[in-house]
């Protein structure tokens, strides 16, 4: 990221700061000001709508340019045409990036993951559509992924550029200890990275996605259905018959899926990393039905509506020790919104109960005599998307 | 921890502009040493109405012939006025304004208690057969009990439900909205799309210019909007031979919504009515140009063409008192 793009990064993250507590009503629109003065330089922030409007019509420039270079240029010339569009989106991008202007900006976005993704269809063209072109291109998706985030400073490009590099350990002989040995060193890498003021805002971002990765991956090589499913080694050998384990490396995998997921909440505690909290009660969450698969624990429904009810009454009381503690606060937790946006939260609860809680449109099916056929979501099935 | 924050506050303490009070509190948020969990409980709260209700969906499949309707029906209507009675007893007075949620928790526990409550007037409906061949009504009195909750206790997640319960009594679903547009009877869905994008839009409205709870507007408009472009456009790439009305219509509306959210500078509705315009008027285009490079051509031109338009726009909109 270039010095004048990262000197407006961080003069940014203070307007942002300052534009949060003018929202909470902590400062009043002088103080506003004031702040935006003392911390001019502008970096585009562009809004949801701006980003997703930009997407869609950078996509169809791309997609439609694209076809019309291969039209033209026949069949055969489809990694070239990629590699010539992976330059010139590659060029907008390092344009738009710094623009003024939200929708410019938001385009650059577009142009920059296009770019990125025009070069891997190259390369897997390139190097021939067949298994070892895969390995080829999981490894250059890695690099230039990562090679994107770094020069244009995307926190999502270290998260894909992570996630295909760990897919491209798991093409080898021993992916999972790969995944192990490496997620866990790479994770302790991406630590001192999180707080560094030397770094750019949006580099320490891409250092947390990709800690997320790797804690992520660590967990995968761990878990014990992952084992029996053999998830990571299915990914070099598709279909492959599964691999032999000893019970001992069993019980060694059912004692990592505890230990992990304390291990991660006991440090996110102390550490006070919301980061951290939030994938230790992930990870929780996949043990806890690693758990009900190993165990048999029936019936499911009862599994989903202790689950559920669980998972409400543990909100509260926790919601409550917070709320009373002295100062609305313990170990530095507070239940209290501070200067996030709760707009936000709730946009965000309005979108999912249309998408997941609405009735299906098709109502309930004509039932049998005396049976019971709920039809999954109807009348708030709870997003339950089975027929039955 | 927020290293540029940390390092601003004391300067903008030292120039006045923030409070000895102030510097402390923001300092301790930016240094990370007060954190706030409020997103990861709200978070847990909506996992666990998911949960349930899905629990609670299998739980009926599986158990209707061994307890039988009555029981059932007891249960479910036990568990949602529980559900009921714990937002009854923590909510403000009615008003019309916007009120304070006055727990953490009311919202989703009032969206467990309605989804409960359709679960089982869905139930009672699939066994006792109360409205006979009418029996999508139920999503109708589903929609009507939800929208007065929502009112009552302010809820928007509420409103959302009562509003795509709405539409999935019109045959519309806002969880697969594909499936809609495959159904059988596309001028009969596409009519009740603009008919409740019609209505909703209506509502936005009313909300409005009544100040009658004027923040659900956003909400209502949206569901309209998407409904109302989501019905133009179906019109728009349907089989029939009268496409190009539905291509006036949806270009005729679309330049109307533009002007009009670039006037009151919405973005959303500027989005939805761009992305609308300009579907609509692939179709002449693909019509038009029977050779693919010509078209391809013209779709990339005619994208970057857009994107310059809405350069300009965002600037506009942005410097526009």
């Amino acid at each position: 990221v270039k010095k004048a793009w990262v000197h407006a990064e961080r003069d940014s993250e203070v307007r942002q700061a300052a534009r949060a507590w003018r929202k909470a009503g902590a400062i009043d629109d002088r103080a506003l000001a004031r702040a935006e003065e003392l911390f001019p330089a502008p970096w585009p922030d562009p809004t949801l709508v701006w980003r997703v409007l930009a997407f869609f019509f950078v996509s169809f420039a791309v997609g439609a340019v694209f076809a019309s270079i291969v039209s033209a240029w026949h069949e055969h010339s489809v990694a070239a045409a990629a590699f010539v569009l992976a330059v010139l989106l590659a060029a907008a991008a390092e344009g738009l990036r710094p623009s003024e202007s939200g929708a410019a900006s938001a385009s650059g976005a577009a142009a920059a993951f296009w770019s990125v993704t025009c070069l891997l269809i190259g390369s897997w063209d390139a190097a021939g559509w067949h298994d070892r072109g895969l390995t080829i291109l999981l490894a250059v998706g890695a690099v230039a992924w990562a090679a994107a985030a770094w020069r244009w400073g995307y926190p999502a490009f270290a998260l894909f550029s992570s996630a295909s590099f760990f897919l491209f350990l798991a093409r080898f002989a021993g992916g999972r200890a790969l995944w192990f040995v490496l997620g866990a060193a790479l994770a302790a890498a991406c630590v001192p990275l999180l707080d560094r003021p030397a770094l750019a805002p949006s580099a320490r971002r891409s250092a947390a996605g990709a800690l997320a990765v790797c804690l992520t991956a660590v967990y995968v090589a761990v878990n014990p259905y992952s084992l029996e499913q053999d998830v990571v080694e299915s990914i070099a050998h598709p279909g492959a018959s599964a691999v032999g384990r000893s019970a001992a490396v069993y019980t060694l995998a059912a004692l990592g899926v505890v230990i992990l997921p304390l291990f991660l909440l006991a440090w996110g505690i102390r550490s006070r990393r919301a980061l951290i909290v939030d994938l230790a009660a992930v990870f929780t969450a996949l043990s806890l039905a690693t758990l009900r698969y190993y165990m048999h624990i029936e019936p499911i429904w009862a599994v989903l509506a202790v689950a559920g009810a669980g998972s409400i009454a543990l909100a509260l009381l926790l919601h409550r020790w917070l709320d009373r503690a002295p100062g609305r606060e313990r170990r530095g937790f507070t239940a209290d919104a501070l200067f996030e946006s709760e707009d936000k939260q709730q946009a965000l609860g309005t979108v999912g109960t249309a998408l997941a809680l609405a009735p299906d449109a098709g109502g309930p099916p004509k039932p049998e005599p005396g049976a019971f056929q709920g039809g999954g979501g109807v009348s708030g099935g709870g997003g339950s998307s089975e027929s039955f | 921890m927020n290293p540029e924050v940390a390092e601003a506050i004391p300067l903008l303490r030292e120039k006045a502009i923030l409070g000895e009070e102030q510097a402390g509190v923001f300092l301790r948020v930016a240094r990370r040493e007060l954190v706030s969990l409020r997103m990861e409980l709200r978070t847990l709260l909506y996992a666990g109405v998911l949960l349930a209700v899905s629990g609670v969906g299998l739980f009926l499949k599986e158990n209707h012939d061994r307890i039988g309707p009555a029981a059932i029906v007891a249960v479910l209507s036990v568990a949602a006025a529980g559900c009921l009675a714990y937002v009854w007893r923590r909510s403000p007075p009615f008003s019309w304004a916007s009120t304070p949620s006055p727990h953490i928790a009311a919202d989703y526990v009032l969206l467990l208690g309605v989804l409960l409550l359709g679960s089982n007037l869905a139930y009672i409906e699939t066994q006792f057969r109360f409205l006979g061949a009418n029996w999508a009504y139920h999503l109708l009195i589903l929609s009507l009990t939800a929208l007065a909750f929502a009112y009552r206790f302010d809820s928007r997640a509420v409103l959302s439900l009562a509003l795509s319960s709405f539409t999935a009594w019109r045959g519309l679903s806002t969880r697969f909205p594909f499936e809609s547009i495959f159904r059988a009877r596309p001028e009969a869905l596409r009519a009740n799309a603009l008919g409740c994008g019609a209505l909703f839009l209506a509502a936005a409205l009313v909300s409005v210019r009544a100040r009658r709870k004027a923040h659900f507007e956003p909400i209502f408009a949206a569901f309209g909007w998407l409904l109302l472009f989501g019905g133009l456009l179906s019109g728009v790439f349907q089989r029939g031979p009268d496409w190009p009305l539905w291509v006036t219509i949806t270009s005729v509306v679309a330049v109307a919504v533009l002007a009009f959210a670039y006037r009151l500078r919405r973005l959303f509705d500027f989005g939805v009515a761009v992305v609308a315009a300009y579907l609509a008027l692939l179709k002449p285009l693909a019509e038009a140009l029977k050779n693919p490079q010509a078209l391809f051509y013209s779709v990339a031109l005619s994208s970057i063409g857009i994107l310059v338009l809405l350069a300009a726009a965002y600037r506009r909109m942005r410097v526009r008192p």
